[in-house]
């Protein structure tokens, strides 16, 4: 397997990204689900937002990575119709849009009060937006609902894998968990 | 007719002066200069303080009828700031004041009880989280007098202490036994209304 891209099949470094992103986004949703039902004296209450916020910064760096190799290298076709094809990439790009949308207004929380998100290490990620009336407030609404969001596209990304590989046959699950092209 | 109208008037003085000694003051939120602050301990240990940033009302102070004084105060619950973005943003919460079904408080008083030397006790009902009480707030006098810009301003320092169950709070239990009650420190001043 090449580490790029190419015509017909997904690279090392696209898969890589692909399932550490997806990882990571059902851990971050199930860290955020949790942590917000936290009693104030659970041991955790400060621990799994912390958490939380650092992987949503890895999350965030593993995103702008992916984009760029994205439109660095070639991208294998889309195995469909031309509807299907339309469809697909649409919803491709849309991933992209509220990923970011994820990670910008999960971003605006923690700095809307103007202090920097520091992470593991003692990194700082200064606030770049602040002083905004209730900005943590109209964020957090953002990020609610986009996550939301994500987790239903995320469904119907699974069952659109699902019915490539069981349905149509074809070797779209395949290729991006970096398996051989099926005999034809 | 002229008589019949002096008598009225004559009748009506006193009640005239009455309403006259009643000055009706404005709160002065615009230019900030009042506050509503609050401190609750945090885990026994320390003092958190706070404040809410919103908020409008106003007063009409009596001197000679100090009971007839009356104050009346909206607040913007969302514009609590106890500045930490995700702190407030969990206080907004439901599991706190749930500014989304309750986005009002309200104060309006019952009683003002003067007791001298520039002290007084003023009772109001208090609207939070839909939820009505009357409290009690501790006055004092602060000032009082002409300001710079041709405007006549007073003002006045209170304070009471809340509990928190009394406005169902469920969640604020979580904070442990230290903060079940919180102290609101009010700094108001008013311009008297044109």
């Amino acid at each position: 397997m090449n580490w790029k891209n190419d015509a017909h099949a997904w690279g090392l470094v696209s898969i890589l990204l692909h399932w550490a992103m997806a990882v990571l986004a059902v851990g971050l949703f199930g860290l955020g689900k949790y942590m917000i039902t936290l009693d104030y004296y659970h041991p955790l209450y400060q621990r799994i937002p912390d958490l939380h916020r650092n992987l949503g910064v890895v999350f965030a760096l593993l995103l702008v990575l992916r984009l760029s190799w994205r439109w660095a290298g070639p991208l294998p076709e889309i195995i469909a119709s031309s509807r299907e094809r339309v469809l697909a990439l649409l919803m491709h790009r849309l991933f992209y849009v509220v990923m970011f949308g994820v990670v910008i207004s999960g971003y605006l929380i923690s700095t809307a009060d103007g202090r920097a998100l520091v992470l593991a290490g003692g990194i700082e990620l200064p606030a770049l937006v602040s002083g905004v009336d209730n900005l943590e407030d109209r964020a957090g609404e953002v990020h609610w609902f986009l996550t939301w969001m994500l987790a239903g596209m995320f469904a119907l990304h699974a069952a659109a894998a699902l019915k490539h590989h069981f349905i149509d046959k074809d070797d779209t699950l395949r290729r991006m968990l970096g398996m051989k092209r099926r005999e034809k | 007719m002229k008589k019949k109208l002096m008598a009225l008037l004559l009748v009506m003085l006193p009640l005239l002066c009455g309403s006259l000694q009643a000055v009706d003051y404005e709160i002065d939120t615009r230019g900030a200069h009042a506050f509503i602050e609050f401190k609750i301990k945090h885990l026994g240990y320390s003092w958190l303080l706070g404040r809410f940033n919103r908020f409008e009302g106003e007063f009409s102070y009596d001197k000679k009828h100090p009971e007839r004084n009356h104050v009346q105060v909206d607040i913007d619950i969302a514009s609590l700031d106890s500045n930490h973005a995700e702190r407030d943003k969990h206080l907004r919460s439901a599991r706190f004041f749930d500014v989304k079904a309750f986005p009002k408080a309200e104060f309006m008083s019952t009683s003002w009880e003067d007791l001298g030397e520039g002290k007084a006790v003023l009772k109001g009902d208090l609207t939070l989280r839909g939820i009505t009480k009357n409290i009690r707030i501790d006055v004092s006098d602060v000032g009082h007098g002409p300001d710079p810009w041709g405007g006549y301003r007073r003002g006045f320092e209170g304070s009471t202490v809340l509990k928190l169950s009394d406005w169902n709070m469920k969640e604020a239990k979580i904070l442990g036994p230290a903060a079940e009650e919180i102290h609101v420190y009010l700094s108001i001043e008013g311009v008297r209304k044109k």
